[in-house]
């Protein structure tokens, strides 16, 4: 009989504080689609825009919201600097005005910065997402849905580049952060990304990190692995491999091995296309979850979980040692 | 597994209940397409928000809302409208072959919609300032504000049906909760048979955090439908798991063995029926509530015993595992 009131004790006490419990946030990846895109820059895609936001952010960005597209999910594309006038067409034509369909070119991003607070948004590209990806397409506003995926930064919208301009830190952007403070976001006890792995998806979850811009002094230990471009095959740019220093301490490596990808046509592109092994830059770079990491880390495992695993999209090139 | 009668009678206990919430949810699932219940609430909230069914009606006659839903289907209804999407159709419709952009087309527009309405939208007008781009933005806002309430509605109106829908199972099986609990404490076949079987359903569908998903089309990197594995369809071994619990047999046993020794009429089924329903009320009670906290909840509770089962483990059998 004490034997049964421990069994039932047992139940109440795991049971209870499981109920309403939520443990960070999912993206479920199509295996195929993550193994196409780990170790390019861009994307291309058609996304249905709902809403542009209106007044000026701390980044200076312009963002499109968008709930139908190929990339099949939610997602927004943002243009960098996009108040500034030279952005001014880009931003027209990122607009939904009477025609929401775009066609959107610029480096993919998945992050979790904006996630569906403790839901799980499923890559879909056909058919009715199952009940567990239902609320994906309710919550947030329409010029920024609960995301996790982007296009950030955008090379073109409707035929229009938006690059050059893009890719120059300009008094618009209150947002870049220091190396250390950023790296310490990014390494904290619990990001730890958990990867659940079948045989033709992956279900990725992790808690929201934040921090769109980080400032970073970089020696290129590898130079540079071409990257082409989804819809021609051209090659838009690269990566190259770096260390990444301390903020604090310029002797301190604070990371090595870290993917520095770069768009071709761009000050950034232009010079850490031709960079050296040994070169040093400092620069500014939009983190994203290194899907390649992710991809080798859990092969042939069916749950691993792993210390957040992230590479850099450079957007603006602040010196060059 | 001999070593934690305790721990495996908890997983029986709580892999039973999610067996059960399982069922229950397809059964709320089907109910819910089948009754369109999703767009027949938002259309009930837009009715409200507007004042009646006949300017909502109108407003699903609009181009933009009509091409929500599936041509194919007559009569359909949006399961999901965008607010700004809402917000463009209604000024279309209050400003009629005028501009939407057209301060006072918006504003005669308003003075001829009934009361209900006219009322909101003046105020919301007026806040505006004559904007006819910030008029939108309150409209968007005034929308998912309502959105909210109706999220709010079909919740409850789920968690309502989720409880007839388990007093009739509990009824229907005989689902006593105080007697499951004997038989897994007794019954050692039943409680291996149980735990063995949670285990294949934990490894099948990952854990309550991180969900197992496959796609419908495996080859293809931009098409396909996610499935969550092993979740809402049960699987032969648990449909015999489930009609091993029992039912009604052996209290029908009782019933017949009364007839036998006290001959059949209205007084002894009448006894019969009283001391059973009395005997099991209590499992019943426990039973519904059980199912009502849904097979999430179920299912992370299992996965937290079974979690704490592993660690539990001496090391051989870990090796084996």
């Amino acid at each position: 009989m004490k034997h049964r009131a421990l069994a039932l004790v047992l139940l109440v006490l795991v049971a209870a504080p499981a109920h309403g419990q939520t443990s960070g946030s999912n993206i479920v990846l199509k295996t195929a689609w993550a193994k196409r895109f780990s170790n390019q820059l861009s994307i291309d895609a058609k996304m249905t825009v709902l809403g542009l936001n209106k007044g000026k952010e701390d980044d200076g960005d312009s963002h499109g919201g968008s709930r139908q597209n190929t990339i099949g999910l939610p997602m927004v594309a943002e243009i960098l600097n996009g108040l500034a006038a030279t952005q001014a067409a880009g931003r027209a034509a990122l607009a939904p005005g009477n025609n929401p369909q775009k066609d959107v070119y610029g480096a993919w991003r998945l992050w979790f910065e904006h996630p569906a607070s403790g839901g799980t948004q499923c890559q879909t590209f056909s058919g009715s997402a199952p009940a567990i990806c239902e609320h994906q397409t309710v919550t947030g506003a329409d010029s920024n849905p609960a995301h996790s995926f982007e296009i950030h930064p955008v090379f073109d919208v409707n035929g229009i580049s938006v690059a050059r301009a893009s890719m120059v830190l300009t008094a618009d952007n209150d947002s870049v952060m220091d190396t250390d403070k950023a790296f310490t976001d990014f390494t904290g006890m619990h990001k730890i990304l958990t990867v659940a792995r079948s045989t033709t998806a992956l279900t990725l979850n992790s808690i929201k990190v934040v921090d769109n811009y980080v400032q970073l002094h970089v020696r290129v230990t590898r130079t540079r692995v071409a990257t082409t471009r989804q819809k021609d095959g051209t090659v838009d740019g690269g990566f190259v491999v770096a260390d990444v220093f301390s903020s604090s301490d310029e002797e301190q490596i604070l990371r090595s091995n870290v993917r520095l990808f770069y768009f071709r046509d761009s000050d950034p592109g232009d010079a850490l296309d031709g960079a050296a092994a040994g070169d040093e830059f400092t620069v500014v770079g939009t983190p994203r979850l290194d899907l390649d990491a992710v991809l080798k880390k859990s092969e042939g495992k069916k749950t691993v979980s792993m210390p957040l695993p992230f590479e850099f999209v450079i957007v603006a090139l602040l010196d060059n040692d | 597994m001999p070593g934690f009668p305790v721990l495996d009678v908890a997983i029986g206990l709580a892999f039973l209940y999610l067996l059960f919430a399982l069922t229950c949810t397809t059964l709320n699932e089907v109910i819910a397409i089948v009754s369109r219940r999703r767009a027949t609430t938002l259309y009930e909230a837009i009715a409200q928000l507007l004042g009646g069914t006949g300017m909502a009606d109108e407003l699903y006659q609009h181009a933009s809302i009509r091409s929500l839903v599936n041509p194919r289907t007559p009569g359909a209804k949006p399961s999901y409208i965008p607010a700004e999407r809402f917000a463009v159709a209604l000024t279309d419709h209050i400003t009629k072959k005028d501009s939407v952009a057209d301060p006072k087309a918006i504003a005669a527009g308003i003075q001829t919609l009934p009361a209900a309405a006219s009322t909101q939208l003046l105020a919301l007008f007026q806040l505006s300032e004559g904007h006819p781009v910030e008029f939108q933005r309150r409209v968007s806002d005034w929308y998912n504000e309502t959105m909210d309430r109706a999220s709010g509605w079909y919740k409850r109106a789920v968690q309502r049906q989720t409880y007839v829908l388990a007093a009739i199972l509990v009824l229907w099986l005989n689902l006593d909760s105080v007697q499951l609990f004997n038989r897994l404490w007794s019954d050692t076949a039943f409680r291996t048979a149980a735990v063995e079987q949670a285990k294949a359903r934990i490894e099948a569908t990952g854990t309550a955090e991180v969900p197992v998903m496959e796609y419908t089309d495996a080859d293809a990197i931009d098409a396909g439908t996610p499935v969550q594995t092993g979740t809402v369809a049960l699987t032969d071994s648990e449909t015999q798991l489930l009609t091993s619990l029992g039912g009604w047999q052996p209290d029908r046993q009782r019933l017949s063995a009364d007839i036998v020794l006290k001959g059949d009429g209205w007084r002894v089924r009448s006894a019969w029926f009283a001391r059973s329903a009395g005997s099991h009320l209590l499992g019943w009670f426990i039973t519904i509530l059980a199912i009502s906290l849904g097979a999430p909840f179920w299912f992370d509770v299992l996965n937290k015993f079974m979690n704490l089962r592993n660690t539990g483990r001496a090391p051989d059998e870990r090796r084996k595992a």
